[in-house]
């Protein structure tokens, strides 16, 4: 790893993840304001966006997955793959109750 | 053909087959299952909630929101500090692993104590784990005049204590492991690995938090 590169990049990833959450929750606050399922749904789908970017600059630069193997990077993602499954195999339960 | 001619079939270098160490190898395995765990808890908040969308309490007219994103803030800190600290012990520099490590557990202990009085106001004022009390919904019913509350409130509560609680108890094991590491740090007992193995815990704890605030704080 080349730290005289990613020492200052950490600084601007913590400047990314401060920035994204107040965004995080002034988008909250004013996009479920305007009540209209339109809004709701562009809202809670932008964070989400946000969250999992947050998320993806924590695993990428702070647990240095970004400097790893591709097959390591791999095997690590593979049980976001079966959350992701395992969130979607619930969806036929709630749709049909 | 002699013995010696045939050779055993190569089973590699295991702490090069995947460019990591066989510890931080170990601890990717567990964040891995750890991590379904999270998720087990977090599907069945989705689950629960999706499938009483209509009857699911506003969790922005009962938890403090402001507080959490400060507590969010702190977190997000912790892991800066952390990994200023293992880039401290890239560099050999024991001084700047000591504070940076002393820094990421205060920024834990500030976590935990913000939790701790978000849970105490909480459960004072009537936002229990089995639901609301009567004082909670007076109290709620004056401050959002013509709204409902929904009758799904006792698993709103219990959802909430469950994924937070979850949460706060890895937070504090983290505290633990940091200060153990942290002492072994002054005896002069640490080594890049161990140093980046308890990170991916702290980054992990921190990485957990960020999708829990979203889902269970922020979305309406």
């Amino acid at each position: 790893m080349s730290e005289g590169h990613k020492h200052p990049r950490y600084i601007l990833v913590f400047v990314w993840l401060t920035v994204m959450t107040l965004l995080e929750v002034v988008l909250a606050k004013y996009g479920f304001a305007m009540d209209t399922d339109a809004w709701w749904w562009t809202t809670v789908i932008l964070l989400v966006v946000l969250a999992l970017a947050k998320a993806a600059l924590v695993g990428l630069y702070f647990m240095h997955l970004i400097s790893e193997r591709v097959t390591f990077i791999f095997i690590v993602c593979f049980p976001l793959f079966l959350a992701v499954v395992l969130v979607c195999s619930l969806i036929p339960d709630v749709v049909l109750g | 053909m002699s013995d010696a001619a045939v050779a055993a079939p190569s089973l590699g270098d295991s702490s090069k087959t995947l460019g990591v160490t066989d510890g931080k190898l170990a601890m990717w395995i567990f964040l891995g299952s750890d991590g379904m765990s999270f998720m087990g808890l977090i599907a069945a908040y989705i689950a629960l909630r999706a499938g009483n969308a209509d009857q699911w309490p506003n969790p922005t007219q009962h938890l403090a929101i402001n507080l959490t994103a400060v507590n969010t803030f702190v977190l997000i800190c912790s892991s800066v500090s952390m990994v200023k600290a293992y880039v401290a012990s890239v560099e050999n520099d024991k001084r700047g692993i000591t504070l940076w490590l002393a820094a990421t557990i205060l920024g834990g202990c500030i976590f935990l104590g913000i939790q701790v009085y978000e849970y105490t106001h909480q459960i004072t004022a009537g936002f229990t784990v089995s639901g609301f009390s009567e004082e909670w919904v007076k109290n709620w019913a004056a401050a959002n005049p013509g709204e409902t509350l929904g009758s799904s409130a006792g698993l709103f509560c219990a959802t909430f204590y469950v994924l937070t609680c979850f949460h706060g108890c890895h937070v504090f094991s983290g505290v633990v492991y940091l200060t153990v590491v942290l002492i072994g740090v002054l005896r002069n007992r640490w080594t890049v690995n161990r140093l980046e193995i308890v990170g991916l815990y702290w980054h992990f704890v921190d990485l957990v938090w960020i999708v829990i605030f979203t889902i269970v704080y922020l979305v309406e």
